[in-house]
């Protein structure tokens, strides 16, 4: 019985540390992986991809952060 | 040429527009009127294969920033003609504003490599440079090359430079600035865009060119020193590794006489602008029906 309050109290600050910082996170998440994919396939390093990345990202991104782990926050 | 430079020169702007010019002039304005000048030019200007056969410019440097070519389109004459078709099209005084002084940036930063641009065109087709890295662009080596160079010399410089003079304006990336100065500028295509998206992606739309920007930067760089062996050279001009285009001799006095008057002429034509009455923008623009005047944010 502890360790679930445990985890829960774990994963309820995991919660709010994520939406305090969701912007952050999620930019972070498209620039790296934009920037190690892009390495490698040139042709995404352009003025068209590049700015939809990022834009993508944050348009679904909290969407499906929000079904894959239950969290109940409104979307930013 | 410069990369993510010109990217960054959008929120450089944006970040240091004068208190007077601020709501004004349009963010998406500045984005596509800086684009505009190698909108036309820069693919053929590489070229593409097909079959083993090479299309493209014989000089990709004539073709892009001289005359006889496309180097109108780095002028401070393009500026006034974009700006000028903005105005015909949308009568809208921010847009109008904004594609001019994006094109006029785009033409005036383009000055320091070894080509430069022909800033007083068509009054002089002299190209103004200060020669500070290597014009690469060629039809052997594409865009790759071209890259390798840029980012192995004084033109990861000019990125990083223009990294920096952005994040002197970081408050311009801020939420609560696109709301009250971005916006403001700039309601009717936010509007349409705001029907469209949510207001998070909307915001990441505005920071989104600083974000492809930074990772351009590193990505190219990455590529040319970790993934290749490029030879980083920050002598003057350089990479020394690659042939260095000119269209005249680089004359740095002269290059930065010709960057400072562009900068007032812009400054005085934005001014003078900026002071005509508000019926002169938008007299002949008659409401779409059903169209909101207000963004819906």
């Amino acid at each position: 019985m502890q360790s679930i309050t445990k985890s829960q109290g774990a994963a309820g600050r995991l919660e709010r540390a994520y939406v305090r910082h969701e912007y952050a996170v999620i930019y972070i998440v498209a620039g790296t992986s934009y920037t190690l994919i892009s390495m490698h396939a040139k042709v995404l390093l352009n003025w068209i991809v590049g700015p939809l990345w990022p834009v993508a990202f944050m348009w679904w991104g909290p969407t499906v952060v929000r079904r894959v782990t239950g969290w109940k926050a409104p979307l930013p | 040429m410069s990369w993510a430079a010109h990217q960054f020169e959008y929120y450089a702007i944006q970040g240091h527009l004068p208190r007077r010019w601020l709501g004004k002039v349009s963010f998406l304005g500045i984005v596509v009127g800086d684009q505009t000048c190698d909108l036309v030019g820069k693919v053929w200007s590489y070229g593409f294969e097909i079959g083993g056969t090479h299309y493209g410019p014989e000089e990709p440097s004539q073709w892009h920033r001289g005359w006889p070519g496309l180097g109108m389109t780095h002028s401070l004459l393009w500026a006034f003609v974009a700006g000028g078709i903005t105005y015909l099209l949308t009568r809208n005084r921010a847009w109008t504003l904004g594609v001019g002084l994006g094109a006029a940036a785009h033409a005036i930063t383009d000055i320091s490599d070894s080509v430069g641009t022909m800033l007083a065109f068509p009054f002089n087709t002299q190209t103004f440079s200060y020669g500070a890295w290597a014009y690469a662009a060629t039809s052997d080596g594409g865009k790759y090359l071209d890259a390798a160079a840029y980012y192995s010399s004084w033109g990861f410089v000019m990125d990083a430079l223009w990294f920096v003079i952005a994040l002197t304006a970081w408050r311009c990336l801020t939420h609560t600035y696109w709301k009250t100065n971005v916006v403001a500028a700039d309601p009717r295509a936010w509007g349409w865009l705001g029907r469209r998206l949510p207001e998070r992606a909307l915001v990441t739309l505005y920071r989104s060119w600083f974000i492809y920007a930074t990772c351009r930067l590193i990505a190219w760089t990455s590529w040319a020193h970790v993934i290749e062996d490029f030879e980083w050279d920050f002598t003057w001009g350089g990479p020394s590794w690659i042939p260095q285009a000119r269209l005249s001799h680089p004359e740095p006095v002269a290059a930065v006489v010709a960057l400072m008057c562009s900068v007032v002429v812009v400054y005085v034509a934005i001014t003078v602008l900026l002071k005509l009455p508000d019926q002169a923008w938008s007299a002949r623009r008659a409401p779409v029906r059903g169209e909101s005047r207000r963004p819906s944010l």
